[in-house]
Order: structure tokens, then C-alpha cells, then sequence
């Protein structure tokens, strides 16, 4: 049974992992960081309860899972979104750790390979909390085309990604 | 479905657009496939990791901490004080982790550089405004002392650009702010805003009403002529939002939007805006008031989390 300092040293490492799930579910950033405060608040407060670290884990995805959805809800009236169904299949195959760690290092060196227009729009949609119309008034552009660019990144970024992990576990 | 047209569709996941119709072909495109579940999960942990890694450049850049060369070593979070409470009873049960908190010295200032924030003075003008403390903007009106918007219309600088919000604007002087920015650089300006939709429950179009502020170095009068073009020159910026569908049990909702004050900001944009989510809609009963201008030094988290 993990003890408390356990249970907070678990998930401050997992912290990126399970903001990662949260945010599929609130589609914002910030408020998938506030869902992980929380959950750890409440992790602490029941530890007595977990049995083993994957129990901990399956615990923390489902309990912000919901709670993100109880936010949205209480924000918007209804919750629109992946189907519970859904996110629990997600939630099995989810990456942990140690793969959030090796792509965070990757990434630090590829996002220097794309454009200052192309950071700029990273960082206006991932950072500033600027949905993609607002990205497109910003930029100059049509949303259309804010949409391709982004999806294009990503799998810039991906495949730069991959390449890297690919070539450090060769070498 | 491709790994492009899927990765489109994410975008617009993430964007909170796609109709049900799409969000079902989503859905089945990953349950069909979980090389497609990978890659959604994939896509999910580099956005999350690029939110961080942006994150901590302004962090950086606007506190003078110095990034370590030590990787995993240190991580920083930006969180309210209400979040760094719950920080503190993780801490107290740590002990291979410790969350260093900073010391809690904030201070909170109302501003009253920003002028008419209750709409009490009954002088709203048209356009982008040409000099500091008043408001200005597209259609819309004072009234019951709250500003009411009434109907979208494009930027000035770009009278071709599409109308897909009210704007309303207040350029507010920052240089008198210097003495009581924080040394550490770590100084906030929180725009605060009541937003009311008082049309009936569940009335569509859904309507998004925007706090935002935008800090610029120069001259303000001269901002008009180039905005909203002139955006990506702001030294800091921060937005919040919010969607209704006609009153509710909430009523009134109030954002909060926040961003770290440069020291080379002369001044700040201050925008509220609604805007119709299926258009061309009547913005009608839709309204905001108490617009107010915070300056708070560390308020947010300094949480530091060292991996021992």
C-alpha cells in the first residue's frame, strides 16, 4: 500500500501523462492543470485507500476524468464531448512517464526546427488559450487554414519526434 | 481515414468544433484503430508538453529565473494561491519531493487607470480608441449603467476582415505603475469582468463573451491604425471566456483574465467582447459590467517542485 509521500511522488511524475488525458476532456490547458490539482489533493487526502501504484493511477484518470466533466458542465451546461466509452479505452493505453519523459527531451530539440510563424501560432493556441478562430483573426488567416497548419505541426513535430527516440535507443 | 484528415479532426477536437456527425466519425476512427488511439494520445502529450514548455519561457523571460542544465530537475507551474494551498497539503506529506514555496507576499492594487469600469459615465464611442481611458468600439450602447453589445463588426484596421465579434475597448496607461511593479519581475495585471446573457435558457446561438488584455510598449495613439494586425507585437497578453446559452441558475459570469506585467509595458489593451456563435446573429440582452483592472505581485505560484 503506498504511503502518502508515495502517492504525491507518483503523480508530480506522471504529471504530464495525466494533464495530457484531463485536457482530452476539457479541451483547455489550464483548466486540465486545475483538474490535477485537485485529483492530488484528494489522492493525498484517501491514501490509505490505493493498494497498489496502478490502482492509484486508474483512480487519479477516472476521478479527473469526472471532475472534468463536472467543471465543463457547470461552465457550459452540458458536457460535449469523447464518450465515456471512449475515454476509458484511451485511458487503458495511455503513455506513461517514462515515454512523456523521452518525447518532452525530443521535443526541446525539434520545436527549434520550425518557423517563428509556426512557434507563434504554437504558443498563441497552446499558451495564450486562443481558440483557433482567434488564432486565425491574430495571424491573419482563415481558420480553415489555422487547422491544416496545426495538424501539419503536429506531425512535423511527431515525426521529428519519433526519429530521434528512434536514433538514441539505436544508439 | 488518413493520419492527416484524423489529425484535422483532433485540431478541431481540441478546438471544440466538430459537429456530432464528426465527433462520431472521430470516435469510431479510434475505436476501428489503435494505431489511431496512439496517435491521438500522442498528439495529446505534445500539446500538453508544448503548454509547459511555453509556459516556462515566460516564466523565465519574465522572472529572470535562470532554466537549469539539469533536465527533470525543475519544473514550474503557475497557479493561483487558492492552488498553492492544496500544493502545501501535498508538501506536508512529502518527503522525497518538496513543493518550495515562495513566499506568499502578495499585494493587490485596484487600478483606477481604467476608467468608467462600472459604465456610470455615459460616453462609449465607435472604433478602435485613439487615446487612453476611455471606451470604444463596434456597435453598442450604455445602459442601466452596463454596456450592452449590440452587433458585430470588423476591425477598423481591416474594414474587409469579417465581423465575428462586438469588441469593446479601453487603453489604459501603465508607465505610472512602474514604482509598484514587483523587482522580481513577477508582477500581474488581472482584468476582471461581469459578463450577463439575459436572453432565455437555451437560447441559440451560444454566445461567447472574451476578458482580454494586451501590453504593448509605445505610443497608444497610434495603435488604431494598425490593429488588430499589430497583436503579435504585444509584450504579454492574456484572455478568458466563457459560453452561454441564455440565462442560467450562474447568472452573471465573471472572468478573470491575467498575464505577468513586462517592465518596458507603457500600456495596456483592455478588450471585452461577445460574440455569436452561428452568424450573422442579433446580439441581443447581452451585457457586461464591473470591467476592473487588478495589479497583484506574486500572486501566482512561484510552486517549485525539486526532485530530490
Amino acid at each position: 500500500m503506498p504511503v502518502p509521500e508515495d502517492i504525491a511522488a507518483t503523480l508530480l511524475a506522471e504529471r504530464l501523462p495525466l494533464t495530457a488525458f484531463f485536457a482530452s476532456v476539457t479541451r483547455d490547458f489550464h483548466l486540465a492543470e486545475d483538474v490535477f490539482q485537485e485529483m492530488c489533493v484528494k489522492a493525498v487526502a484517501r491514501a490509505d485507500s490505493f493498494e497498489t501504484t496502478a490502482h492509484l493511477m486508474n483512480w487519479a484518470r477516472l476521478t479527473g476524468k469526472n471532475r472534468a466533466i463536472d467543471i465543463l458542465r457547470a461552465l457550459n451546461g452540458r458536457y460535449v464531448g469523447l464518450s465515456d466509452e471512449m475515454l476509458a479505452l484511451l485511458a487503458e493505453e495511455w503513455p506513461e512517464k517514462s515515454r512523456a519523459e523521452a518525447m518532452q527531451e525530443a521535443l526541446g530539440q525539434c520545436i527549434t526546427q520550425i518557423t517563428p510563424n509556426n512557434r507563434e501560432m504554437l504558443r498563441l493556441r497552446y499558451f495564450e488559450r486562443r481558440n483557433c478562430s482567434d488564432v486565425a483573426a491574430i495571424m491573419g488567416r482563415k481558420i480553415e487554414t489555422v487547422y491544416q497548419a496545426l495538424a501539419r505541426l503536429h506531425k512535423t513535430l511527431g515525426d521529428c519526434i519519433r526519429a530521434r527516440l528512434q536514433t538514441e535507443s539505436a544508439s | 481515414m488518413n493520419d492527416t484528415d484524423f489529425l484535422h479532426l483532433l485540431m478541431r477536437h481540441q478546438d471544440g468544433t466538430l459537429t456530432p456527425d464528426e465527433l462520431a466519425a472521430f470516435e469510431t476512427a479510434m475505436r476501428d484503430d489503435p494505431a489511431k488511439r496512439q496517435l491521438f494520445a500522442e498528439t495529446q502529450l505534445r500539446s500538453m508538453a508544448l503548454h509547459d514548455r511555453f509556459r516556462q519561457e515566460a516564466f523565465q523571460s519574465g522572472c529572470g529565473f535562470s532554466r537549469t542544465s539539469e533536465r527533470k530537475r525543475f519544473t514550474w507551474i503557475t497557479r493561483p494561491i487558492t492552488a498553492m494551498a492544496a500544493g502545501l497539503v501535498i508538501g506536508l506529506f512529502s518527503a522525497s519531493i518538496v513543493w518550495a514555496i515562495s513566499s506568499p507576499k502578495a499585494t493587490t492594487e485596484r487600478l483606477f487607470s481604467l476608467l468608467n469600469g462600472s459604465f456610470d459615465e455615459n460616453r462609449l464611442e465607435r472604433g478602435f480608441p485613439h487615446q487612453l481611458g476611455f471606451w470604444s468600439g463596434d456597435e453598442a450602447a450604455i445602459r442601466d449603467d452596463q454596456l450592452c453589445f449590440i452587433a458585430p463588426s470588423s476591425d477598423s484596421g481591416d474594414p474587409t476582415g469579417r465581423a465575428i465579434s462586438c469588441d469593446v475597448f479601453q487603453l489604459v496607461d501603465l508607465r505610472p505603475l512602474r514604482h509598484a511593479l514587483s523587482p522580481e519581475g513577477d508582477s500581474v495585471l488581472e482584468l476582471s469582468a461581469d459578463f450577463r446573457d439575459g436572453r432565455a435558457a437555451n437560447t441559440k446561438p451560444s454566445v461567447s463573451f472574451f476578458g482580454q488584455l494586451y501590453l504593448f510598449s509605445g505610443d497608444p495613439a497610434s495603435l488604431h491604425q494598425k490593429w488588430p494586425q499589430s497583436i503579435p507585437e504585444a509584450l504579454a497578453s492574456g484572455s478568458a471566456q466563457v459560453t452561454t446559452l441564455g440565462s442560467d441558475a450562474k447568472g452573471v459570469r465573471t472572468l478573470n483574465a491575467k498575464c505577468l506585467i513586462p517592465a518596458q509595458a507603457d500600456f495596456a489593451v483592455i478588450q471585452i467582447s461577445a460574440r455569436p456563435n452561428l452568424r450573422p446573429a442579433k446580439l441581443d440582452q447581452l451585457s457586461a459590467d464591473n470591467v476592473k483592472l487588478t495589479l497583484k505581485n506574486q500572486p501566482t505560484l512561484p510552486v517549485r517542485i525539486v526532485q530530490r
